[in-house]
């Protein structure tokens, strides 16, 4: 055997020898860092943005060639979509009068229980970079981080403001949202107009699964509206969910319809900020 | 210098693909990047490429980090990389097909993993969707990466 031969093997050796001692340190801060995994984050907080830079440098022709074909596509419903805003603006118009003798009402009605709700919160706009469904997983990465005053734990709502998911991660300029339907979610939710209280999970497909409700006689009927819970101090109450699809499903915002986000900045308690 | 500038860009390629691929994630046909594990296997195992062991271990962390899966494809490459080197049976360098079996065991054992931790139909078929990609796409992208290193 030469020289460089045996070199070779032992360059390689010494690799493997390496990697075999990296197994069992990630096995241990496996189950030792649970749920948080803050090395595991705080390391993706330098890695990803430079990958993500580097990337977005040698991957600009194909986007850009992507993206001038979505807008030509675009353009092309532009025309029936006019049309179908404006039905939705006329529609919009007639219940808005409808709304504010509503809120006024329950303004009113709140003042009387002596009910106090900050409702004065902070917004960040953020863009979707990343769409990362995969399996029965269902995150998505915003370009808005801890610079913009973004924590872990944040609720992020579509411009409809429908709650689309929770800050799981954030970076300097860039934060991971799990969506509703990744399977790691599991949120209280409230049968909007009622006091019945259940959870939403998530399980990788397009709707999420309501159950465990408060009241077992409640009878899940089709196009119930669910919004959040504070119920367990974690989420803002009343912001709006979804509507039922059935006895289980929920049909919620999905990564794949989501562009730009909103995320609502409030304190551990639930209370807005 | 024309030559050294090729040279170059040959050595760099490994690494250039596996950012290609992770960046142009997109849901259904590249979720999450996963195409970025095609170079990450084919230049670790079938063609080792110097200084590559690192900046592979490196994507698969980021693979993990867009998945959600903590260290799953860190752990997974990790062990194949241990095992694969201390044996002394099997050659994945001188395998036919470019190792796509090989490959498909590596593959289809850790989206097997993910998919146990949440059994359900839709990760049953995302799952086989990923793996039929992953399987479609190696020919392709390994054949590349041949005439690029001119194999």
């Amino acid at each position: 055997m030469s020289p460089k031969k045996t070199s070779s093997r032992l360059h390689t050796l010494i690799k493997t020898a390496f990697v075999a001692v990296l197994l069992p340190i990630f096995f241990v801060y496996i189950v030792v860092a649970k749920p948080d995994y803050n090395i595991m984050n705080g390391l993706s907080h330098i890695v990803f943005p430079i990958a993500h830079g580097v990337g977005n440098v040698i991957t600009w022709p194909i986007r850009a060639t992507g993206r001038f074909i979505t807008n030509i596509h675009n353009i092309s419903k532009l025309e029936q979509e006019n049309e179908e805003l404006r039905t939705r603006l006329y529609e919009a118009l007639a219940n808005k009068n409808e709304c504010e003798v509503a809120i006024i009402e329950n303004q009113k009605l709140a003042h009387e229980l002596d009910v106090v709700r900050e409702t004065n919160y902070q917004s960040v706009v953020a863009d979707v970079i990343y769409n990362n469904s995969a399996t029965h997983h269902g995150t998505f990465i915003i370009n808005r981080g801890t610079n913009d005053g973004i924590s872990r734990g944040m609720v992020v709502v579509s411009f409809d403001n429908t709650m689309a998911g929770i800050i799981i991660d954030a970076g300097y300029d860039f934060a991971r949202v799990r969506s509703l339907i990744d399977s790691d979610t599991n949120i209280a939710v409230r049968v909007a107009g009622s006091e019945v209280y259940g959870f939403l999970r998530g399980n990788g497909s397009s709707t999420a699964t309501l159950g465990f409700l408060s009241d077992h006689k409640f009878q899940v009927s089709p196009n119930i509206k669910l919004v959040t819970s504070n119920i367990s101090g974690v989420l803002p109450p009343d912001i709006y969910v979804g509507q039922t699809k059935n006895e289980t499903d929920v049909e919620v915002q999905t990564p794949g319809h989501l562009s730009r986000v909103i995320v609502l900045k409030f304190n551990a308690q639930g209370k807005y900020k | 210098m024309k030559y050294k500038i090729v040279n170059l860009l040959r050595d760099i390629f490994p690494f250039f693909i596996t950012l290609f691929l992770w960046r142009l994630s997109t849901p259904y046909l590249n979720p999450s990047g996963i195409l970025a594990i095609i170079p990450i296997f084919y230049y670790s195992f079938i063609r080792p490429t110097p200084y590559f062991t690192g900046y592979a271990l490196l994507f698969c962390f980021l693979l993990d980090y867009k998945f959600n899966t903590v260290l799953t494809w860190t752990i997974f490459y990790s062990i194949y990389y241990v095992v694969m080197n201390i044996q002394t049976m099997l050659d994945l360098t001188h395998t036919n097909k470019n190792g796509l079996y090989a490959f498909l065991l590596f593959a289809g054992s850790v989206i097997f993993f993910i998919m146990l931790t949440h059994v359900g139909w839709t990760s049953i078929f995302m799952s086989f969707l990923m793996f039929i990609t992953l399987s479609v796409c190696y020919i392709p992208i390994t054949h590349i990466a041949k005439a690029v290193n001119h194999d």
